[in-house]
């Protein structure tokens, strides 16, 4: 019996524990649950990048095209030239060319002159003497354009002079890199040519002064088919350099090689201490020297001239640090000032349109600088079609960026729909201000938004920055891309191997 | 013999005491919410912008609630990211509606939100209208949210989801939101 009640006491134990205290609580408990099915669709808003400018900007697009990795060549201070009469040039790496008469003048791009696009410019040369005035430039392709100082026009000089410099890069793809000429040649009484040279050490010249007439010798063809081992990016010509292998054509590697071009071709100067990252050659006058010499420069900031020291077979310091704001790019020497005057400037382009100058006429102990805007406006780098069946509005949102402060400035714009024009993103360098207003665009069902750029590099080096496209409708749906800008500073056949 | 006694008594308090439970269920019961045919008191409906989600393709029901009816009853809800993006925000395209009001003196509501097996979505809810960038509550396993003293009819719990890019798989998958309600008379002590 004992058993049966501990049976009972068991099983009411049981029941008061099953439905006593959970009615402690007369809750109301009301439980459903949703199953959500997670799945995708094509998206109806899709980036279009057929307005691609190669070599200018590419974009690379995902499969869906809602993600752009955009490769944005920017435009900056590319080559500095002093002529026959002491007038410096320089050109941007769109050919806009710049020159200081009594005040600063511009060209405008052979690009924007109507001429079909040629490559960007590597480097420009001008001829200014009794019979000519030509402001030349050459591409990294290698066509010639070539402005008419006298008749105020740009000619095709590939075409008008017969030059075939392009088929070396379609046959063998290496990028012409310089042009100079013999300044003051025909003040000492020799022909005045232009001297094409590529990254392989391939030379042409074209003899101007027998186009001419004058001497009724042609110096003109090619003067070197011998690949050097390193790669020549910058080249300087002294005036008596107006025959094949007259010794007086120079050039120099990134790596701190020097050149000199001889009748068997391109020889490597005996250097005891070579330089590196390098950027620029040029002939000028040595006070401590007491002659002409090479002078070089390197891409570095805080770095100064070095010249050539024959005795020594080295490079040595000349004068004190070039003033720098953005990077090193080219250096020129004004011959005219030299040999007629007496006074001896140089002058050092940086990509950022700054040139620095010595101010003494003496040597280079002193140097100042100038600063000439050129602000560069793409036309529609990419754009955004939408197929959606309802209008958006669209933004772009900065996230973050790698190495910004090598541009000068940098805008973004969106053109919408509606042909507003829309400041999305702004940065600018020297007052460092980071700017992303957002300011939102109108996507219409069925339409497109354009972005557009303005941009200056500052230094050399690349920039690349992160952001969201974020497209929403009335606060309803948001759906936000990824587009990557990465800018490019430098040509490609310039080694730049660290950030700084 | 006292083993006996406590036997009987036990056996007596058993068979009792459920049977008060009992009459307190009952009582429940008479908490005015009514279920079945006529709409619920509180229920989970399409949310103001879930007409252009719905437009745009990123979000569906297998059975849309009919006509005369907003009421979102055991049937799955469909979402969909768009291949590629970073992500997908589909704001207040979901919310739970109260459709008479109640009174404080008469109890508190609350809402638990569970999310489970959801990778890559984030479900966002707020008792007031969800805005860009997002406000509200994320969800990333369970929230309860209390329901404050109401008089009006209307929406009382605002729901966002959030598509993030490791969703945007080719691979469809599924998983659950639950939603429960709990209401408690006056002077009710718990807190969930």
């Amino acid at each position: 019996m004992d058993k049966i009640f501990q049976i009972f006491i068991i099983f009411s134990i049981v029941f008061i524990l099953m439905f006593e205290i959970p009615v402690t609580k007369s809750d109301v408990i009301i439980s459903n649950n949703y199953p959500v099915s997670v799945g995708t669709r094509s998206p109806c808003i899709t980036f279009d990048n057929s307005t691609n400018f190669y070599p200018y900007w590419t974009t690379h697009l995902n499969s869906y095209k809602d993600q752009a990795y955009m490769n944005l060549t920017s435009i900056w201070a590319q080559d500095i030239y002093v002529d026959d009469s002491g007038i410096v040039y320089y050109t941007d790496n769109y050919g806009t060319v710049f020159y200081y008469y009594y005040g600063w003048y511009y060209i405008p791009s052979p690009y924007y002159s109507g001429f079909s696009y040629a490559g960007p410019i590597v480097s420009i040369a001008v001829i200014d003497d009794s019979y000519y005035w030509y402001v030349a430039l050459l591409t990294e392709y290698g066509y010639v354009f070539v402005y008419d100082m006298n008749a105020g026009a740009w000619f095709n000089a590939s075409h008008v002079w017969g030059l075939t410099l392009q088929n070396v890069w379609n046959n063998g793809h290496s990028p012409w890199t310089s042009v100079t000429s013999n300044v003051l040649g025909d003040y000492e009484g020799y022909d005045e040519l232009f001297i094409f040279t590529n990254l392989n050490g391939e030379v042409y010249a074209f003899d101007t002064t027998y186009n001419a007439t004058r001497t009724g010798k042609n110096y003109s063809g090619w003067w070197s088919v011998t690949p050097t081992n390193d790669k020549i990016i910058s080249t300087v010509a002294f005036y008596d350099e107006y025959r094949k292998g007259s010794n007086d054509l120079y050039g120099i590697s990134f790596t701190g090689n020097v050149y000199q071009l001889k009748k068997n071709g391109w020889n490597t100067l005996r250097v005891s201490n070579k330089i590196s990252n390098t950027i620029g050659i040029t002939i000028g006058y040595s006070t401590d020297l007491n002659q002409y010499t090479l002078f070089i420069i390197q891409l570095n900031n805080n770095t100064p001239m070095y010249e050539y020291n024959p005795n020594t077979q080295s490079f040595q310091t000349y004068g004190v640090n070039i003033d720098t704001e953005g990077t090193n790019q080219a250096v020129t020497f004004d011959m005219y000032d030299s040999i007629i005057n007496g006074y001896n400037y140089w002058y050092v382009l940086q990509t950022n349109d700054t040139i620095a100058y010595t101010t003494d006429g003496i040597d280079a102990n002193s140097w100042g600088d100038v600063f000439v805007y050129d602000l560069y406006q793409t036309n529609t780098a990419l754009k955004l079609d939408s197929s959606c069946p309802l209008n958006f509005v669209i933004s772009l949102n900065y996230i973050n960026s790698k190495y910004i402060y090598n541009m000068y400035n940098f805008t973004v714009y969106f053109k919408g729909s509606d042909n507003k024009l829309n400041l999305e993103f702004y940065y600018n360098w020297p007052q460092n201000i980071l700017k992303n207003p957002a300011n939102p665009a109108n996507l219409y069902s069925g339409n497109s938004v354009l972005i557009n750029f303005t941009y200056m590099p500052n230094m050399a080096y690349n920039s690349t920055i992160y952001f969201e496209v974020n497209l929403e409708t009335g606060n309803a749906i948001i759906i936000t891309y990824f587009y990557e800008i990465n800018i490019i500073n430098h040509y490609s056949y310039i080694p730049i191997t660290y950030e700084p | 013999m006292q083993i006996k006694s406590l036997a009987l008594l036990s056996t007596i308090l058993g068979i009792l005491v459920p049977m008060l439970v009992a009459a307190t269920v009952v009582i429940s019961y008479e908490y005015p919410l009514t279920f079945g045919s006529t709409k619920p008191y509180i229920y989970l409906a399409p949310g103001p912008n879930y007409p252009e989600a719905s437009e745009m393709g990123l979000i569906s029901l297998t059975n849309p609630p009919p006509s005369n009816s907003n009421v979102i009853m055991q049937q799955t809800i469909i979402i969909n990211n768009v291949t590629g993006s970073d992500s997908v925000y589909l704001l207040n395209v979901l919310e739970i509606v109260n459709t008479s009001g109640w009174d404080t003196s008469n109890g508190v509501v609350y809402v638990l939100i569970n999310v489970s097996n959801l990778n890559h979505v984030a479900v966002i809810a707020s008792t007031s209208p969800i805005n860009w960038p997002t406000s509200g509550i994320n969800i990333t396993s369970s929230y309860a949210f209390y329901i404050p003293k109401t008089t009006t009819s209307g929406p009382v719990l605002y729901i966002s989801l959030c598509l993030w890019s490791g969703s945007a798989s080719s691979v469809t998958y599924t998983g659950t939101i639950y939603i429960t309600y709990y209401v408690e008379p006056a002077g009710s002590t718990y807190t969930p």
